[in-house]
């Protein structure tokens, strides 16, 4: 009993999202933005727990329902609204999860993120720690700033952070490791001086060396 | 991978299985695109109220972009514009100055005069010269050219019986085309006659002096005040004789005869052709002499005053 219920009443909201699409693909912004009422949270916090990062949950929501609006001659009345958002979103959901999983900074944050334990009040979120690190590197001395920029922020590699600077790829492995030396100082004020972050960068660092 | 997402999701992934993901981010895109698909469709799409303001804010970023995307149609419509304008400006300029110096030398204003029989007319030209207009006559000149052009030039075409009064100007001429009798003038007061068969032309000159053209002859027939001339264009001769006192050539337009000891049988012939009718004159009073003025819109008053003045009977028909 309780499951026809439920289902009727799924079948009433994809009937009306049917009706709304339509009246979209007329022009009706007034059905668009009851679809976007319906829709744009689920959306929005879909897209923050992808991204870890607000504002790019913000940019892609606001990305996937201008297309809607621009693609909707596409519409159809089978398509369902939910399907039809993915097909728009898709892309820039592959994007946004390869650029972060990618991330060194969202590296360091899992380091720093495991070492905490999960139940512990203190842990922030990514976002903030991305932050913090980003007015670390800041303070840093000119040349150190520019590479850990390169480095972490740019996600480049110490070969492509030597030819874009222009100089040897000795010179940047040298400010790099001078920059995480500083940037791991700075850093454990802020983070309540855990041992970890020591050890976390004592180990970028070291694979950095490696990899050249 | 499945379970990997999960994790990365909640942000429960170790350092090691980051790196896992990463490798299947790099090489497997159906799979990711799977496991994106089935989070998003089992997503909890229920809104949350504490998002609400980021979600207004975005509201109204969209329906900025939605709104530019419109204007941006409307600026390329506009651009469209702009240059069709910069094409069409120097056309619709050359056209109104084409159209503005063609009114003068293509679409002349030509302004006509005519009367009906027993009307008259009072027609003032541009440079203040007056004609007179007896019934049947007809007068055309142009109003834009008219003293303006090649010096200032004054020419009219005119037919029947007229009364002109023309303004002296610096010398200018004032030509008068009259069934292809050419008068030209400078300043002067006369009659001017021309009978509709356009055969006849009759000159009076009150004041000043007009040079006449008939249009079969090359000279130039100079008229003096007090002369009248006649022109028969059928026998190609004209005549010219010394304006009588009795001639009253401009009766017409003062509405009287004025005569002094003018013989009777001038005067009746002069009735009989203003009021277009017969009378007989006594055999006993054909020698006799009119002084006086007669009206002319009534013939019984007109033919009152002569019975009175000369003690007679005469029988109108």
């Amino acid at each position: 009993m309780e499951k026809t219920e439920y289902h009727n009443t799924d079948r009433e909201k994809e009937e009306h999202d049917s009706e709304l699409l339509m009246r979209i693909k007329e022009g009706d912004i007034v059905a668009f933005t009851a679809l976007y009422k319906k829709y744009s949270a689920g959306i929005y916090t879909f897209c923050i727990n992808l991204t870890k990062s607000r504002q790019d949950a913000q940019d892609m929501v606001q990305e996937i329902f201008v297309k809607l609006w621009d693609s909707r001659q596409k519409l159809s009345p089978d398509a369902s609204a939910r399907g039809f958002l993915f097909v728009l979103a898709k892309n820039m959901l592959i994007d946004a999860y390869r650029k972060r999983v990618n991330d060194p900074v969202y590296e360091d944050y899992i380091e720093y993120s495991n070492s905490l334990g999960s139940e512990d009040e203190s842990r922030i979120e990514y976002q903030e720690f991305l932050t913090i690190v980003k007015a670390q590197i800041d303070t840093l001395p000119p040349a150190q700033r520019r590479v850990m920029n390169l480095s972490k922020i740019e996600n480049l590699s110490i070969k492509e952070i030597a030819e874009r600077l222009n100089v040897s790829q000795q010179t940047v492995m040298n400010q790099s490791s001078q920059g995480l030396k500083h940037l791991r100082e700075k850093l454990r004020r802020y983070l309540n001086g855990s041992l970890i972050i020591l050890l976390l960068f004592a180990k970028y660092l070291l694979e950095e060396t490696i990899d050249v | 991978m499945k379970t990997l997402f999960n994790k990365y999701i909640t942000n429960r992934l170790t350092v090691e299985q980051l790196k896992e993901s990463r490798l299947l981010a790099k090489e497997d895109n159906r799979d990711l695109e799977d496991v994106l698909y089935n989070e998003w469709m089992n997503h909890d799409f229920d809104s949350d109220p504490n998002e609400s303001d980021a979600l207004r804010y975005i509201y109204d970023e969209v329906l900025n972009r939605i709104v530019l995307h419109k204007s941006s149609f409307r600026s390329r419509i506009w651009r469209v514009m702009k240059i069709a304008s910069v094409i069409l400006l120097p056309i619709f300029i050359a056209l109104s100055i084409f159209l503005f110096m063609g009114r003068e030398t293509i679409s002349p204003t030509l302004c006509a005069v005519y009367t009906r029989n027993h009307e008259k007319a009072r027609v003032i030209l541009p440079d203040n010269s007056v004609i007179f207009l007896n019934g049947n006559a007809s007068l055309n000149y142009n109003a834009v050219d008219f003293g303006k052009v090649k010096g200032g030039e004054r020419k009219i075409d005119f037919s029947g019986e007229g009364y002109f009064d023309i303004a002296r100007k610096n010398g200018i001429p004032f030509t008068i085309n009259a069934d292809g009798t050419s008068v030209t003038v400078k300043g002067t007061k006369f009659n001017l006659e021309t009978t509709q068969d356009g055969n006849n032309c009759q000159l009076a000159l009150i004041e000043g002096a007009v040079s006449v053209n008939p249009k079969w002859d090359k000279r130039e027939i100079e008229l003096k005040a007090g002369e009248k001339i006649l022109i028969d264009n059928a026998t190609r001769s004209y005549r010219i004789e010394p304006l009588s006192e009795n001639d009253n050539p401009t009766a017409w337009k003062d509405g009287a005869l004025h005569y002094n000891y003018a013989p009777l049988p001038v005067v009746i012939s002069q009735i009989e052709q203003e009021f277009n009718c017969k009378v007989k004159i006594p055999s006993s009073h054909l020698n006799e002499h009119f002084t006086g003025t007669i009206p002319l819109h009534n013939l019984p008053n007109a033919i009152r005053i002569i019975e009175l003045a000369l003690d007679c009977h005469l029988a109108v028909n």
